[in-house]
Order: C-alpha cells, then structure tokens, then sequence
C-alpha cells in the first residue's frame, strides 16, 4: 500500500514538472491588442459581434478567405510539436455558412509536402446566432522543423455567410 | 419453412447469422375482421400522415420550425440541377459541376406533370405513401414495424423535388417482382430504377449475388438464370437510354459517369477519421446506414462462404429468399461505393441505404427471426462499439467533442441501433416505438427545416 501510495505521488509529481516542457502556446488572441496600434484598424477586425472584449475575427460575406495567421513553429515552441490543440469560439449568423474551414498549413518551403489540417466549422456548430467552442486535434508528421512556417485561416470555400472568430488559441504538444 | 443446418458449423460468425436457420416467416395478418382500421398497411401510412401532420403543424405553430415546403422554400440543392434539366435539358462541362451527373427520368417526369415546385413535392410524397403501404402490404411487416420505419428521417427526400420517390416506387417494384416471381414487375422497376439513379453500379453485383445464391436452391438454376439475365440486360438498356440521351444533348455518352468526379465521387482512399460534412445532426445517420452496410458486408461474406462450401463439399446452403440477397447485396454495394469513392466522407449515406425499399426489406427479415440470446447482443455491441472508432471517438479525431462526449454521443447512435436490431424482443417495444417514432420525426422535421433554408442536411 505504502509502495503504491509513494508510487502515485512521484507519478504526480512527474506530472506536475513534465507539464510546461511539453506543450506551449502558438497563438492565443483575443483580438484586442491592435486597438491604438493601428490606424485604421485591419479590415478583418470588427466590433459587430464579440466573445470577449470588443473585437472579434470576421469573414465578411462573399469573401473566400479571411486574414492570415503566420510563424515559423520554432518562433513560440522551443520544440517541433508532434500534436497540435487548436480551439476558439465561432459566431455563425445562419447555417447558410456553406463549408467554412479553420485551416491550420505548415508551410514546410517544398522541403516536404505542406501539412493541411482543418476544423470543418458547418460540421460541428449547429447552433446559430450564439457564440461556440469549437475544437480539434492535429497530428503532426515527425519530420517538420523549426523554421516550417505555421498558418492559420479561415476558408470559405462557397462564400457564405459572415462568420466570426474570437479567443483563437493554438497549442503545441511534444 | 425450414431448411438444412449443420450444427455446430460457423460458430465463429453465428451470433451475426443466425437468423438466416429460418425462412423469413412473416408475421401473418390476422383476419380484416378482427383489426382496428389503422393495423394494415393502407391504414398504417394513413395514421403516420395523421400524426405527421398534427406534429408538424404542433411544431410550426410553436415556432420551433420555422418553414414548410412552398413554392419560394424548395428550390433548393439538387433541385436546382433537376429544375434545369426539366427546363433545358443536359448541359456538360468537363472541368465544372454540370447537371449532367443526374439521371433523366425525374426531371423529365417532372416536366411532363407541368407541376411547379410544391405541386412535385407533394406529388413525390403521394408516389412514396402508396408504394410504402404497397410494400409494406406485400412484406406483411408488423404494423408498428411499419409505423417506425415510415418515420426514418432520411424519408425527407421524399416530400421535395428529388427523384427519391420514383426510386423508391420502382425499387419497391424491383423487391415485390423478385417476391412474387413477378418477371415483367421486376423488369419495369429495374428500367425505372436504372433511368432515376446511377442504380446499374449498385444493382449489377447485387443481382449476379442474388442469382449465385437462388441458382443454388434446388430446381431454381434455370429460373434464376433467366431472371440474372433479363436483369442484366434491363440494366444495361437503361445505361444505354441515358447514355444516348446525353449523346444527343451534350455530344458526350458517358457524361453522367464523367461528370462524377466534380462531385467529389471517385476512386480514393478512405481517409481517417471518417466525417460528414452535413455535421453532427446527419452525422448519426449516416453511421447507422455505414452500420448496416457492415453488417451487409459480413452477411454476405458469410454467404459467400457457404455457398463455397456447399460447391466443395455439397453441404446443405441456407434459403435465403432472393429479395433479401439483393438488398443486402444492394447495402454492400453501396457502403463499398461509400467508402472507396468519399474519401472518408459520409455524405449521403443514410439517404442511398435508409431511404430506400431495401432497408425495409432488411429490417423485416430480421424482425421475423427467432429471438437471439443476449451473448449475441454482446458481441453485436462490442464489435459497434469498436466500429465508431473509425470516427475516431476514442483518440480525439470527433472534432469539437472531447472523448466522454463522443462516447455519448455515438452510445445513443448504439442504443437507437439496438431498438431496430432487437425489435422483436423487446420488452417494452410498444414504447420504445413510440419514442423513437417521436423521435425520428421531430428530427425528420428539424432536417428539413434546415434543408428549406438551404443548410447542409444532405
């Protein structure tokens, strides 16, 4: 009992220390943090529909593609992540959305052939007019580097509905 | 009506097969006389439209759906391509999405009714209604048998202007000509089937499966030849109908088959983790008509086994009757076409397997088996439960639900299974009709009050 019990302790501790060495943050924004930086604002901020503070992330309608998010991985992972956790919260006016991805592309500069992964938002968000979580689990091949250009955008492929993204957060696992 | 069983054989795959030790013995009628009015099957789809409708207009009143078919809420979809055949005939493109992917026979009937777009749905649903209750009659499927399954919400396809309906009618044609050794019903609903929907690629293996196994049964070679070969035939005209139609139209014969690819159809492999792009609400659908397909698949195997066995070794081989064998070669063939040619997707799947005669047939064979013990429920639900994994349920792969919430979600999927695979022995099976009559039909409405908005449901 005694052995099992020391057993557990060390397994949570091994736990406790393993855990900021293993993951780390690629992206998290609220989109608050443009505001008194730029004049005007970026066109795919905007204040018509908000999670938390006043701006979210929109794809305005008729619009195939929103802003791009771009880093090399190494910028904000000392390591290359095997796995990835995006997730956020989605706005949709309607389900007349058509097929909106999330796309996440590591652009691997034709060393190798480009990662592209994608949350297929009209498959997962069924409640409209409310803001959603959504979120997805992305395996990474185990030969990217630290220089491969990490993106992320929206995808509109039939140029529906507005659509809007607040509180984005991508996360990097070993 | 029994027939020969090797006791002791096959008891590997016996818990998946058993109920193929009797002919299907369907449940008799009990003499006019003595039933209420609603417990035949005219009756039946006249209490479902009764319910339908109090539902429906339940529903609408509370606002809780928010469209019904008219005039300015159905051109919608498919519509559109089958409204621009009826007005203009087949146009191609070989780099684009053309209408000629579909099938001539609906827009064309529909052109001639002369109806507009609500006149065509309501049309659709009266062809459905009669050839439902014209089925269900000559199955004799148990009235609340009948009662569930006409609330299958895919039966949503069946009140808009798609060709749903004339399939369904002709293949109905198809199942009741094999039952009734009707020669001229099954040519009629072969050519009918082959002119509404690319059925050939679907019915061609069926059909050569159905003749292998009804040449086997003693007496039937000579009879099962000539049925094989009728139908190939029928199959084959209607190929070349369509094909000289859009010959004529077009300048290309084969566009039906070409245009394909721009809807995504072709030859791939199935990617995990498998997805539906019509989302979470569809999603469960499609897994228990990718569920029936399995099972298809591992009947027919198991068929296929015997049948060997039978040509080795003159072991006696299961009477199965033809118009299950076609149906669950029609299951095959479509999980097959599903899985090899989606990508993963699946699309559709509930609509070509669910909406369709052949489900019915399948599901009244087993309804009319002898009772299972429960170690073959275990395993029938451990092997599904394994099954949802290639949804990837267990590893993180349901994007948006965490495992325990995938769990959830395709356990429901599992235990709304159970209720069809278990129907004749449940305990509390006039309740668990009902709810899950309920059930289906709220979602039925729900679907299509999304697809009249033009959502994704399809």
């Amino acid at each position: 009992m005694r052995s099992v019990s020391l057993l557990t302790g060390l397994l949570l501790l091994a736990g406790c220390t393993s855990y900021p060495d293993n993951s780390c943050v690629l992206l998290q924004s609220d989109f608050e943090q443009f505001e008194g930086w730029m004049h005007p604002l970026p066109p795919f901020l905007s204040t018509e529909q908000a999670h938390s503070g006043h701006y979210s992330y929109r794809v305005v309608e008729g619009t195939d593609f929103g802003s791009k998010f771009q880093q090399p991985l190494g910028v904000s992972c000392a390591f290359v992540p095997r796995k990835l956790l995006l997730s956020g919260w989605v706005y949709l006016p309607s389900g007349r959305i058509g097929s909106t991805k999330l796309v996440v592309e590591i652009n691997c500069q034709g060393r190798r052939k480009n990662v592209w992964e994608c949350l297929e938002v009209q498959e997962v968000v069924k409640r409209y007019g409310k803001w959603e979580y959504v979120q997805k689990i992305i395996r990474l091949p185990a030969d990217l580097e630290s220089t491969d250009i990490l993106q992320l955008y929206v995808w509109h492929v039939e140029a529906g509905d507005p659509t809007w993204f607040d509180d984005l957060r991508l996360e990097g696992w070993r | 009506m029994t027939f020969g069983w090797k006791a002791g054989a096959n008891a590997g795959c016996v818990f998946l097969f058993s109920y193929f030790r009797l002919m299907p013995a369907s449940p008799a009628l009990l003499p006019s006389s003595s039933r209420p009015w609603y417990q035949n099957a005219a009756g039946v789809v006249l209490l479902h439209l009764l319910l339908l409708a109090a539902l429906t207009s339940a529903l609408y009143a509370f606002g809780i759906i928010r469209y019904l078919p008219a005039e300015d809420t159905l051109m919608r979809w498919d519509v559109l391509w089958y409204d621009q055949i009826r007005q203009g005939g087949y146009q191609y493109s070989a780099d684009n999405l053309s209408n000629s992917a579909f099938f001539p026979l609906f827009p064309y009937f529909w052109r001639v009714t002369g109806l507009g777009l609500l006149g065509m749905g309501l049309l659709n649903a009266s062809i459905f209604l009669v050839a439902a209750a014209w089925l269900a009659h000559r199955l004799q499927v148990p009235f609340r048998l009948q009662l569930l399954w006409l609330s299958t919400p895919s039966f949503l396809f069946m009140i808009v202007p798609y060709t749903e309906a004339l399939f369904f009618a002709f293949a109905a044609l198809v199942v009741v000509g094999v039952q009734r050794r009707q020669l001229l019903w099954w040519i009629l609903g072969l050519l009918g089937c082959g002119l509404s929907r690319s059925a050939s690629t679907m019915f061609t293996p069926a059909l050569l499966f159905m003749v292998l196994l009804w040449a086997t049964q003693p007496g039937q070679l000579r009879r099962a030849l000539v049925w094989g070969a009728t139908g190939l035939l029928t199959l084959a005209l209607t190929v070349g109908v369509v094909a000289f139609i859009q010959w004529k139209q077009v300048g290309e014969p084969f566009a039906f088959a070409l245009a394909q690819k721009h809807w995504g159809h072709f030859l791939q492999w199935p990617r995990l983790y498998f997805n539906d792009p019509s989302g979470t609400n569809v999603l469960w659908l499609d897994a228990t008509a990718l569920w029936w397909g399995v099972a298809a698949i591992g009947t027919c195997c198991w068929l296929a086994w015997r049948w060997l066995q039978h040509v080795r070794r003159r072991q006696l081989f299961p009477a199965i009757p033809p118009e299950v064998v076609f149906s669950l070669g029609y299951c095959v063939c479509v999980c097959l076409f599903m899985l090899s040619h989606q990508g993963g997707s699946m699309w559709n799947f509930g609509r070509y397997v669910l909406a369709t005669p052949f489900f019915l047939v399948v599901l009244n064979y087993v309804a009319a088996q002898p009772a299972w013990p429960r170690r073959y429920y275990a395993l029938l639900l451990a092997g599904t439960l394994l099954l949802w994994q290639v949804f990837g349920i267990y590893t993180q792969g349901f994007d948006s639900f965490t495992t325990p919430q995938a769990v959830w979600y395709f356990g429901l999927v599992t235990a709304y299974l159970a209720v069809y695979v278990a129907w004749r022995q449940l305990r509390w099976q006039r309740e668990a009709t009902m709810l899950l009559y309920v059930f289906n039909l709220v979602v039925m409405l729900h679907l299509l009050d999304g697809w009249l908005q033009f959502y994704v449901v399809q």
